[in-house]
């Protein structure tokens, strides 16, 4: 097995950010790093380089989609998951046509997650 | 060899049609006028589901014809095409033998000779066998004739 | 071995059908040769459809056509064994054999027997083959090294794969697990990541159409340049994919791609003969025989027609109602799945175009480069059936009267090279075929003087629309010099007439040294229509709802006269009047309220008058296949709930001749 993936965590709620780091530590990922909001986000992946960015699609300020776009102009073959709860079924899509690999949805389901988190990886 | 033929009687001549162009025989069924057209297409029914043109076989014949309600259609399909022809009443079968038809001669009872295919003997009485095939084949230049 | 001749006559028709496939084949990829000389894919394409095309005709006893095959084969293989990159010469020499084996099968078709081809033609073709050939081959060239063309499915570009891709296209199938929450994005996410490795040539539902969709179970996909284990790699336990198919797209199914699909039009075309034991088919598909279609059609066409009539019943029964709301659903769905399989995509039409572009413009000496869009369109097979020859008309028009020459575009600062464009879409219950150039556009001078000279204008101003619809008028052709190609006396009035009968329109858009667009909107089938019932005297009439712009009622004294012509004023405008009764031969109206149908009627509009509006309905319209030329007022009849029959008017063809005086002259 190679060296753990490195992923950076963008949510703008602590507890969700909890979840996921939980979730990733657990399946031998590595957390690289943690976002609050969408400057941050676009900052910290510049910075840190991650292997993927799970993207909480509904911030406050910059939202998933703009951060989406902007980490694809800095990176354009970055892999951006984004997590996304029920009833936004438009910006999932808006997301998907901007390039986002994947979105995994609220409530998570630690198996999903992890599952479509390898598939993106691969 | 045998052929059979609808046997039925028209103005004062009895006329034959040959039975394997003839799909079936049905009484008058409601017509739908087509507007526009000669006046021997005298409209569109439904039979059973399919949409079928009539026409009055006397017109067609250039015979004197006038609406009756006893008219049967014979319902009469060649290739792709079916197309019912009203007659005027009873109709039967007969059975002639094929050595027993004889060529049109050149006049018989005022028709036009182009739609009699022959003529037979049937009891004593001429049976004029008619040639489905032209008086259904009315998008050829004689309509422009039978039009005008 | 070849086939007895009882058999024979089994097996012609398959053998008809599959050689136009592989004639289209080679003819495409000659196209492509055309573009890239040193296409290897292409070379081989032609080369096994070329074999493939002989294999078959030598099995029907068809001696010209498997010699011809021959011949072209051998100069065939000589290309791809001693690289030599393909010549124009040599393409023209290939084209020559295309229109051999066009010719062949044409004769197949009309007469069941093939054309008997002199000795003589043979060497003539023979000769055409070899001289390029002699005089390009160089010695050294071809020795000791590999070749490109050697290894016939490795992709150019690529690193030899471990399993060797496919020369055709796959159609995927990919269902989604009924638990899954946006099958929309999941679909989306499958369209992203098949693009990523192979071409996605298009999808059903369109990628456009994906993200407004309510609901969506499945998502198939045509894909090129992929090979199964690499699809199967990206499905294979895919997230909320419960399961998917894969199989060699059948070619009156693939449509191509959508964004550059005249750059490759042949590609999609799978050779079944060379990879039919490499396809992972799980889901077979079959083929079925039109008329089997029609037929279904018809049942349908008499289920909805008894439909109506217990609809009617059950509205005096109550106790029924449920039983016959259930049989509503049944039937509409039905019927919607029956249309569905009668549609196929304008790339069976458009696919022929490519060469007939190319020799048109070499013909003219014009250069030309034909662009085709959304060929995946669907139609129902009685319009595509009629839809080539306006098609052809338009298109050899943009290329002969559109497109200018070389150094006329150079003065006007235009590229060399002529675009000519083909594009298709739906929208709504229609489909549009817009046919588009970027030449000199319409003359509006010309079309004015020759307006005037026709008298189609009368002291009346007519604005740039209007004037340039006016070139759909019979007699109008304002080619200076009647060509070969387009004039011949036959003008766009006969285009119009086509479409129309086939309930569709056409107009045309033009900016002088821009070029013109000629759209043409058609209903997405013809089987069914939605109509108004109008009652004549005591006759019912359907107007397709296509031509209706409004209805409304007046009182008969509200009729004035202009000259001779009937009118009312409508909202402040003059509508000439034409009463269906005296069109028909029917009744005569009683004077007082009356109905009004309004229609399109050249550049303007005219009230149709009649004694009353029905009702608005499906209509299942039933043809006669008989005694056309009398029925040529209508576009049909069609049952109704009752089990009357409604003739159909063709709104065109009634008002065609039709003089209106005072108010509009054409």
């Amino acid at each position: 097995m190679g060296p753990k993936k490195r992923i950076l965590v963008v949510d703008d709620a602590a507890f969700m950010r909890m979840m996921i780091r939980n979730i990733l530590t657990k399946n031998n990922f590595e957390v690289a790093g943690e976002a609050a909001n969408g400057e941050e986000a676009v900052s910290k992946y510049i910075e840190l380089s991650p292997d993927l960015v799970t993207l909480d699609i509904t911030m406050p300020g910059m939202d998933g989609v703009t951060v989406l776009k902007k980490i694809r102009q800095h990176d354009p073959n970055a892999r951006v998951v984004m997590c996304s709860a029920m009833g936004q079924q438009a910006m999932v899509v808006d997301a998907i046509q901007n390039g986002a690999k994947d979105f995994i949805n609220k409530p998570f389901h630690p198996q999903k997650v992890v599952e479509i988190l390898r598939r993106v990886l691969r | 060899m045998n052929r059979q033929f609808v046997v039925f009687p028209l103005a004062d001549e009895l006329y034959g049609i040959d039975i394997q162009q003839v799909m079936r025989i049905e009484k008058m069924l409601p017509l739908t006028r087509v507007p526009n057209a000669p006046p021997f297409v005298i409209g569109v029914c439904n039979l059973r589901g399919r949409v079928v043109p009539v026409i009055d076989l006397k017109r067609r014949l250039a015979l004197p014809s006038r609406p009756n309600e006893n008219a049967k259609i014979i319902i009469s399909s060649i290739g792709s095409k079916v197309v019912g022809m009203t007659i005027d009443s009873t109709v039967d079968v007969s059975t002639i033998q094929t050595e027993e038809i004889e060529p049109s001669p050149a006049l018989v009872t005022g028709i036009d000779t182009q739609f009699i295919q022959g003529v037979a003997k049937l009891s004593n009485r001429l049976l004029i066998i008619l040639d489905v095939e032209r008086i259904l084949s009315v998008d050829q230049l004689n309509v422009l004739n039978d039009m005008g | 071995m070849t086939v007895d001749n009882q058999e024979l006559s089994a097996y012609l028709p398959l053998f008809i059908e599959e050689s136009k496939e592989y004639i289209q084949q080679i003819s495409d990829n000659l196209l492509r040769l055309e573009r890239e000389a040193r296409d290897a894919e292409a070379i081989n394409e032609v080369f096994r459809a070329v074999h493939t095309l002989k294999g078959m005709a030598a099995t029907m006893g068809y001696s010209e056509i498997s010699q011809l095959a021959h011949e072209a084969e051998n100069l065939l293989d000589e290309i791809r064994h001693n690289s030599i990159e393909i010549s124009p010469a040599m393409i023209t020499g290939f084209f020559h054999v295309v229109d051999e084996f066009e010719n062949q099968v044409g004769h197949l078709v009309e007469t069941g027997e093939p054309l008997p081809m002199p000795r003589q033609k043979i060497e003539e073709i023979r000769a055409f083959l070899s001289r390029p050939v002699r005089e390009e081959v160089s010695p050294q060239e071809g020795e000791g090294e590999e070749i490109e063309g050697e290894e016939p499915d490795t992709p150019e570009g690529q690193d030899a794969p471990a399993e060797p891709s496919p020369p055709g296209a796959y159609k995927l199938e990919v269902f989604f697990t009924s638990d899954c929450l946006l099958p929309q994005a999941r679909a989306l996410i499958v369209c992203n990541q098949l693009a990523s490795v192979g071409t996605l040539l298009s999808t059903n539902p369109s990628q456009e159409d994906l993200p407004d969709l309510a609901a969506l179970d499945k998502l198939q996909c045509w894909v090129r340049d992929i090979r199964p284990d690499q699809v199967r790699a990206l499905l294979e336990g895919g997230v909320e994919i419960d399961y998917y198919t894969i199989e060699l797209a059948e070619d009156e199914e693939s449509p191509p791609a959508a964004d550059s699909p005249a750059q490759d039009p042949g590609a999609e075309v799978p050779d079944p003969a060379d990879s039919r034991h490499e396809a992972q088919v799980f889901r077979p598909s079959i083929r079925v025989d039109t008329e089997k279609l029609d037929q279904l059609l018809n049942l349908v066409s008499e289920l909805v027609i008894n439909k109506t009539a217990l609809q009617q019943g059950a509205a005096a029964y109550p106790p029924l109602t449920e039983g016959v709301e259930h049989l509503h659903r049944l039937t509409s769905e039905l019927q919607s799945i029956v249309m569905k399989m009668r549609m196929i995509p304008l790339e069976t039409v458009f696919n022929r175009f490519p060469r007939m572009i190319r020799d048109t413009a070499m013909s003219l000496n014009k250069l030309v480069n034909f662009e085709i869009e959304g060929a995946e369109t669907e139609l129902d097979r009685t319009i595509i059936d009629d839809i080539a020859d306006p098609l052809v008309h338009l298109l050899r028009n943009a290329i002969d009267h559109g497109i200018e020459p070389v150094e006329q575009r150079l003065q006007k600062g235009k590229p060399r090279t002529g675009t000519v464009s083909l594009k298709a879409y739906q929208t709504g219950n229609q489909v549009i075929i817009e046919v588009s150039d970027d030449g000199r556009g319409l003359d509006l001078g010309h079309i004015q003087s020759k307006a005037r000279e026709l008298r189609l204008f009368t002291g009346l101003e007519a604005d740039q629309a209007e004037l340039q619809n006016l070139i759909f008028t019979p007699g109008f052709s304002t080619a200076e010099n009647v060509t070969d190609l387009s004039g011949r006396g036959v003008g766009l009035d006969v285009v119009k007439n086509s479409i129309e009968s086939l309930g569709g329109a056409i107009e045309v858009l033009s900016q002088p040294d821009a070029g013109a667009m000629f759209r043409i909107s058609l209903p997405l089938t013809l089987a069914i229509i939605q109509g108004l019932l109008v009652k004549c005297g005591a006759e019912h009439y359907a107007v397709p709802l296509t031509y209706v712009e409004e209805t409304g009622f007046f009182y008969s004294d509200e009729i004035r006269t202009i000259g001779q012509q009937e009118i009312i004023m409508l909202r402040g405008k003059v509508l000439p009047l034409v009463f269906l009764s005296k069109l028909l031969g029917a009744e005569e109206a009683e004077p007082g309220e009356l109905s009004l149908v309004v229609v399109r009627y050249g550049q303007g509009q005219v009230g149709i008058v009649v004694d009353d509006l029905v009702a608005q309905q499906d209509i299942v319209i039933k043809n006669l296949n008989w005694g056309e030329r009398f029925f040529r007022s209508f576009l049909g009849c069609s049952i109704l709930g009752d089990g009357s029959v409604v003739m159909i008017l063709d709104i065109s063809v009634i008002l065609s001749g039709l003089k209106l005086r005072g108010v509009i002259n054409e």
